[in-house]
């Protein structure tokens, strides 16, 4: 058993850059919606240092969006992709910390903003190592867009083998045995999404007969949560090879799709790297 | 050295899969609502090993160095919620009450705050910040943290309500409903907290 870069293909490399492209697109496509004003109330991360209260402007937001765009449509075309990434991964940081400084942290672009700075960082130092003769082993790969991948994949890896480690820290272990109190904020979820702007009765109400249906079996509910939780902790063996890799990232996804029923949390941008940088279909097609 | 870096991962899998199964046939002695200090500290003791053994794992296993770095610092810097580091605490520690935060007009209706450029995820993870923020300044009655959260809820609803339309003029009541979980059953109390309407 070991543990070795996957030799990736151009091509499969090209559909990454790709893939994240659109996902940098979609992600910047929506910054207007629900975008907070004032100044922020909560600051996190880097707004404890620097005032982001300018970032509120609807005008710095359309030059942020177009800037991502443009920097998307670089990197995607192979075009200056060590300043492009540094845009995005700083555009991100930035547009995240400002959304969340506002008394409510969404981790839905979390995930997003680690693989930019996993790349960014990756990037940097496969140009420095060239550029000044360092050989760091296999911390680097031979080129520096796989370099960039690698760097990608094991720091979404690292974000849902943090998440499961959490759920095992703030509940001393015992989140699967507590999990069926989760359906209560499953009910939650379908209380307020009433107030959205859409409706979307009929999933709503599957999802109530589910939820209720689920509340009088708590033992088969132990079991839905504890396969979510397994999997999340297992998602470092991805890394022994891109089968596993493959393996995982459906079950990563299977499992983004069970807490869309259940907990009426999509997180579809999740989805989509978990698809393009581990399940990577294109790998399969040589 | 690679085989290194996959005996850190495997043995990771391994010791973190242990305790979520032996926590699921072990029983459940501590209070699950009301952390107390013995807890905290052992958490924050649990934390703190876990960094370090990312930290030793990174080193000694370059190949998946970056995992473990982005693990160690999820933990460490993340702590405070610093993007893009996070633990990703939500649904974390699954409790027997849950709560929502409703926006109703007169007749009990959900109002369609998502139509005038509320959130409702984020206007109930607002409400929780601001609750947080009133027990912090000392305000230890639950009703008036309530009531001083539902405040800056209500001042957001107002920067927001349209000059026309049904929701220009109507009286927005905002409600939490509690969901508690009893002998297995479900309860839910629904608690009007504040009225807003037009200056």
């Amino acid at each position: 058993m070991s543990l070795e870069v996957p030799s990736w293909s151009t091509t499969v490399l090209d559909v990454m850059r790709i893939g994240l492209g659109f996902v940098v697109i979609k992600t910047f496509s929506v910054i207007h919606t629900f975008r907070p004003s004032g100044e922020p109330p909560f600051p996190v991360g880097i707004a404890r240092v620097v005032n982001l209260s300018w970032a509120a402007s609807h005008s710095t937001a359309r030059w942020m969006q177009w800037g991502a765009y443009v920097a998307a449509l670089c990197y995607a075309a192979d075009l200056l992709v060590p300043f492009a990434l540094l845009y995005l991964a700083a555009a991100t940081i930035l547009e995240v910390t400002f959304r969340s400084s506002y008394g409510s942290v969404n981790h839905g672009d979390h995930l997003l903003a680690a693989v930019l700075t996993a790349q960014t960082a990756g990037v940097a130092l496969w140009n420095a190592a060239v550029h000044w003769g360092w050989d760091l082993g296999a911390l680097l790969a031979d080129s520096q867009q796989t370099t960039g991948a690698w760097w990608a994949v094991q720091a979404i890896v690292a974000v849902y083998f943090t998440s499961g480690l959490s759920k095992l820290l703030n509940s001393g272990g015992h989140w699967i045995r507590r999990s069926p109190a989760l359906l209560l904020n499953a009910y939650g979820r379908i209380d307020t999404d009433e107030m959205m702007a859409k409706g979307g009765w009929d999933s709503q109400r599957r999802s109530d007969a589910l939820i209720t249906w689920l509340f009088s079996r708590p033992t088969i509910t132990k079991c839905l949560f504890a396969v979510g939780l397994l999997v999340e902790l297992a998602a470092p063996i991805g890394l022994l090879g891109e089968l596993y890799l493959f393996a995982v990232g459906l079950a990563l996804i299977a499992l983004h799709k069970g807490n869309r029923i259940l907990l009426g949390l999509p997180f579809p941008e999740f989805q989509v790297l978990v698809f393009v940088y581990l399940v990577n279909v294109p790998q399969f097609f040589r | 050295m690679s085989s290194a870096g996959a005996l850190t991962l495997v043995v990771a899998v391994a010791a973190s899969w242990g305790v979520a199964l032996t926590g699921w046939v072990a029983s459940d002695r501590h209070s699950r609502d009301r952390p107390n200090a013995s807890s905290k500290r052992w958490r924050i003791a649990t934390m703190s090993l876990v960094v370090a053994s990312a930290i030793t794992a990174a080193i000694v296993a370059p190949a998946a160095s970056v995992f473990w770095l982005f693990v160690a610092l999820n933990f460490a810097v993340g702590l405070r919620e610093n993007v893009p580091f996070s633990r990703y605490p939500m649904f974390s520690n699954p409790e027997t009450k849950a709560w929502s935060l409703r926006f109703e007009d007169s007749r009990g209706q959900a109002v369609k705050i998502g139509k005038i450029g509320l959130a409702p995820h984020i206007a109930k993870k607002r409400f929780a910040t601001e609750l947080r923020a009133a027990r912090e300044r000392g305000m230890r009655d639950v009703a008036d943290a309530r009531r001083t959260a539902a405040g800056v809820m209500a001042g957001l609803v107002e920067q927001h309500r349209p000059p026309g339309g049904p929701l220009a003029a109507c009286p927005i009541t905002i409600v939490m409903v509690e969901y508690i979980l009893e002998s297995g059953q479900l309860r839910r109390v629904k608690i009007p907290i504040l009225e807003t309407s037009p200056q």
